[in-house]
């Protein structure tokens, strides 16, 4: 756990992988609800399948979501939250409300 | 200028979590719709009928209206509170103060229904079934116009249907009073004013997904 504790901040200062507003999006909403349908999200956002899949496998990579199958009235890919992604979101989330006090 | 990107990518993020949780608790509610529009004429049918029911399942009359309308209560608030708690409850927990007056709006709302089904028991034998309908409608009619004065924003057309199907349909039950259709027709109304509205809050829920819609 110390170790997921400390990377994140690293990954997307350097990564930038919340940069993109689709993805900080995503982790915005999953933060909050910890998980949301594939579908759902992919109207949600305005993204063809393809699009949010990058976006959402780009997020698994980092290890801050993972999609799994579900049965529901009827099959769902449902994207959740990891404790990683989490954490890291709170940090990234820590540094913009550091940015902005900044701006203020 | 980064810090006047990060507050627009963070507007842009709180409207789609708005969306999002617009959808859920239409969808939630939609769900809680349907759910009473067929538990509630079930059981009132079940209690009304116990004898020929309970025979057909070999069962003492007292057992059946002992056990079976409480489970089909019971199974139809679990689906209702399991709806909510997916969608709304998670959410709230982030904001304690709404939470509290939600439930002084449920306490309010639940005093309403029960006041107006209350009533139906000083209703003349004659009109007793038919009364079912007015208790719904006029229920529905203030839920809606309760909801709405406390929040411009919490409008519920779900419950005007209901209030309206319910209301429009118990005219010509009048009329027929006395007929053996009158109870049955009674109880479809209502499950179907119910279902109805459910239907609407389902369809309006997927419409808040898709901003295009809106």
């Amino acid at each position: 756990m110390a170790e997921e504790e400390a990377e994140p901040l690293e990954t997307f200062v350097k990564g930038g992988i919340f940069s993109a507003q689709q993805r900080f999006t995503i982790m915005f909403l999953l933060y909050l609800h910890k998980k949301a349908g594939f579908t759902e999200v992919q109207k949600l956002l305005g993204l063809t399948p393809g699009n949010l899949d990058h976006h959402v496998r780009r997020l698994e990579e980092a290890g801050y979501v993972k999609t799994r199958h579900v049965l529901d009235w009827r099959p769902l890919k449902v994207i959740e939250i990891t404790r990683l992604g989490a954490t890291a979101f709170k940090a990234y989330a820590t540094n913009l409300r550091e940015l902005l006090e900044q701006v203020k | 200028m980064r810090g006047l990107e990060e507050i627009r990518k963070i507007e842009e993020a709180l409207l789609i979590v708005e969306r999002y949780e617009a959808y859920l608790f239409k969808r939630a509610l939609g769900i809680a719709f349907i759910v009473c529009g067929v538990v509630f004429p079930l059981t009132a049918f079940m209690v009304l009928h116990a004898e020929p029911l309970a025979g057909l399942l070999n069962m003492s009359s007292g057992a059946f209206v002992t056990f079976a309308p409480t489970i089909t209560l019971l199974v139809g608030m679990a689906i209702i509170l399991y709806s909510f708690t997916s969608a709304h409850v998670v959410t709230a927990r982030m904001r304690k103060t709404p939470v509290k007056k939600d439930i002084a709006h449920m306490v309010v709302l639940f005093l309403v229904w029960f006041v107006a089904f209350y009533l139906t028991n000083y209703v003349p034998e004659p009109y007793t079934v038919v009364s079912w309908l007015w208790a719904g409608g006029v229920a529905s009619l203030f839920s809606y116009y309760i909801l709405k004065r406390e929040n411009p924003s919490w409008v519920y057309p779900e419950l005007l249907i209901v209030g309206v199907i319910c209301l429009t349909v118990s005219v010509p039950l009048l009329l027929m009073r006395g007929s053996q259709l009158v109870e049955a027709l009674t109880f479809l109304t209502f499950g179907v004013s119910f279902i109805a509205g459910g239907f609407h809050s389902l369809i309006n829920a997927s419409k808040e997904l898709s901003e295009s819609d809106k």
